[in-house]
């Protein structure tokens, strides 16, 4: 094993020397330790990073450039390893095309936090309030990104040849679904059979593919508004269940279905800065396979949005300030449109170059949870980071935050980078 | 902040009357120095590398390697960090329109996304020191429509002590500049922030170099007075006058 790394990093800087190339090793160690309110120890874990980058082509604009990392990490507090490729890509250089080929990360949008077309990656929802950026997951992905220069229209062109899912949440912050369904008379429910995951195969019917344009505004102290479209599919699934019969008459198990909607999503986004605040907006509607609400293995289509300002105080002080409206079409025949109507407010003071303070406020208007996130970070030398991070629930029992009620935990993290 | 970045703090500030000229000089007006400042051979375009480095007043320091490019009399600049590997990949990119507007956005290599600044935010501290995004950019060409300058006195050398304050109207965090400007080098050596009639942060320019024919200062600090916190610069790696590409100067360059 060793013989062959030594061999395969041997051949690595061959390759670039060869091809004029640079190599930049670094990496990041992290360990986290969290406490929730119950008394249990949701994570301990120990992650470590290693990544390599370089560029190929000599000069300020190189030809080409790549990315790679391995991750690993190791919670003792679930006693679960995890090896992984993390982004792995290279960029191609092309006039003014960039051709962006491997596992990697894209994102869409214009606003923090709530991003209705941030939708090209899975995410890893184990600990579901994580920092969205964190969550996204890289998969293979093939991207061109085509720029008007100098500050025209840029057009961004994605294609997602395999289907990855998102991690789904720890069982601490499972949700009840409706996976019920009424037998019919005289048809007893006795237990339940095995979960039928349908998780769409690598077949070219579920390639993903979608196109941003970004058009930049020489308006005020800068600005932009894109227009997006995606084809996909859901990377979390719809529940719906099926009666499976048995070997007694009157007698059938529950059989609940995991399926992965295939959808159409239109959105719009767009950034202005002024002299005093930042205006953000994004909104997109996702067309499902299922219009009309009749068929429930399939989620109903829908629209999210999200308004946001953003202003800088005297003393230095970055808040934001966010409305956001989500809403999913009612079956048919039926009045249970679901509108949640919701706000996120967000405070950022760097008390100088070693500390800084952030917090939180997500409160959702519909049912009247919510959660309250403050934050501090200190650096206690460069690339050395501390972070105590408190996330605190609630709400009554069953709603949107409330149900996490039991969760409200401090997490500490130690990163040196590297 | 790039040499030029200071050079046309100066160039930006006219000036209006004069008082107290105690001295021997060779300009007799506000005016003429600025003038003087403003006719001073400086690079149109500029490469270099700079470090910086944040100490607390109890003496713990933080430090921050960058590559910054400038073109276009400062016009157009682009700061991208290349350590400490924490912050690696961020970068800043700013433009000053004809009409003396000016477009920023920062990069975060994190999240992977590019995000406007708004005028207001250009008061926040740049990365963490004690520079502020104003003073890293606003103190540029469009300066000129911002500020009224005028002379306070001229001390032996002669150096000559301007005072600058803001036009009604002018979109800048400060109430108040005074600088220090040397008849022998006409780069200033100390620029004080005055906000809310209190001084804010003292700039010195400790150290000039000659490169490619011109005098470029290399050693900056800046302090903040509440604090006591200082953050130092030091510029090398000069590369004057080769053409930058305008493909520098874009959302696409920030990110790559």
């Amino acid at each position: 094993m060793r013989r062959a790394l030594v061999i395969l990093l041997l051949l690595v800087l061959a390759a670039t020397a060869a091809a004029q190339a640079s190599i930049h090793l670094g990496g990041e160690v992290k360990a986290t330790f969290g406490v929730a309110f119950d008394g249990t120890l949701p994570i301990a874990a120990s992650c470590l990073t290693l990544h390599a980058n370089g560029n190929v082509g000599s000069g300020v604009l190189p030809d080409a450039s790549y990315e790679a990392e391995f991750i690993g990490c190791y919670d003792a507090a679930t006693g679960q390893t995890d090896v992984h490729l993390g982004k792995a890509y290279a960029t191609v250089y092309l006039g003014d095309t960039d051709l962006i080929v491997g596992q990697q990360i894209a994102f869409w949008g214009s606003t923090d936090a709530v991003n209705p077309e941030d939708v090209l990656n899975p995410r890893d929802l184990t600990y579901p309030v994580a920092d969205p950026a964190a969550q996204r997951i890289p998969v293979p992905m093939i991207r061109a990104i085509v720029h008007d220069q100098p500050d025209g229209v840029k057009l961004d062109l994605v294609v997602i040849p395999v289907f990855r899912a998102s991690q789904e949440p720890g069982p601490a912050w499972q949700t009840t679904t409706s996976t019920s369904i009424t037998p019919p008379p005289g048809v007893t429910i006795v237990g339940q059979a095995a979960t039928v995951d349908n998780l769409p195969e690598a077949k070219l019917a579920n390639v993903q593919f979608g196109a941003r344009a970004t058009l930049d505004l020489s308006v005020l102290s800068g600005g932009d508004v894109s227009v997006a479209y995606f084809h996909g599919i859901r990377t979390t699934p719809t529940a719906s269940a099926n009666l499976v019969a048995t070997s007694t008459a009157g007698q059938v198990l529950l059989e609940p279905v995991l399926n992965y909607d295939r959808y159409d999503l239109l959105g719009a986004d767009f950034s202005l800065a002024t002299s005093h605040a930042v205006f953000r907006g994004e909104a997109a509607y996702t067309f499902t396979h299922d219009p009309n609400g009749t068929d429930p293995a399939i989620g109903n289509p829908g629209y999210r949005a999200v308004l946001e300002a953003e202003h800088t105080f005297a003393s230095g002080a970055v808040g934001t300030l966010e409305g956001i409206v989500e809403h999913t079409n009612a079956d048919q025949g039926q009045d249970n449109a679901i509108t949640e109507i919701s706000s996120l407010a967000t405070i950022q003071y760097d008390a100088s170059a070693r500390l800084s303070a952030q917090a939180a406020w997500l409160h959702d208007f519909t049912d009247g949870s919510g959660m309250l996130r403050p934050q501090l970070s200190y650096t206690f030398a460069d690339g050395v980071t501390g972070t105590a991070d408190l996330a605190v629930f609630y709400g009554r029992e069953g709603s949107r935050y409330g149900a996490w009620r039991n969760n409200s935990q401090l997490r500490l993290s130690l990163t040196y980078a590297f | 902040m790039s040499s030029r970045t200071f050079l046309t703090v100066l160039a930006a500030i006219s000036m209006v009357g004069a008082g107290g000229l105690t001295h021997a000089q060779k300009y007799t007006t506000g005016e003429a120095v600025m003038n003087a400042v403003d006719n001073r051979r400086s690079p149109a375009n500029l490469v270099s590398a700079m470090t910086m480095t944040i100490t607390t007043e109890s003496g713990q320091s933080l430090t921050r390697q960058m590559q910054v490019w400038s073109a276009d009399d400062g016009n157009k600049e682009v700061v991208k960090f290349t350590a400490p590997a924490d912050i690696k990949g961020s970068g800043f990119l700013s433009t000053t329109l004809a009409d003396g507007s000016t477009q920023s956005m920062i990069y975060l290599p994190a999240l992977d996304r590019t995000r406007r600044i708004a005028g207001g935010q250009k008061q926040e501290a740049f990365f963490g020191s004690d520079f502020s995004y104003e003073d890293i950019t606003d103190l540029q060409s469009g300066t000129s429509k911002k500020y009224e300058s005028k002379l306070l006195k001229v001390d032996p050398g002669p150096v000559y002590v301007v005072e600058s304050t803001p036009k009604p109207g002018a979109d800048t965090a400060y109430d108040k500049l005074i600088l220090q400007i040397p008849e022998a080098t006409l780069i200033p050596t100390r620029i004080e922030f005055y906000r809310n009639g209190g001084l804010l942060k003292v700039m010195t320019i400790n150290k000039t170099a000659e490169v490619g024919g011109y005098t470029l200062p290399t050693d900056f600090q800046m302090k903040t007075v509440a604090s006591g916190s200082t953050t130092t610069i030091q510029e090398s790696d000069f590369s004057v006058e080769k053409s930058i590409p305008a493909e520098v100067f874009t959302e696409r360059f920030l990110r790559r």
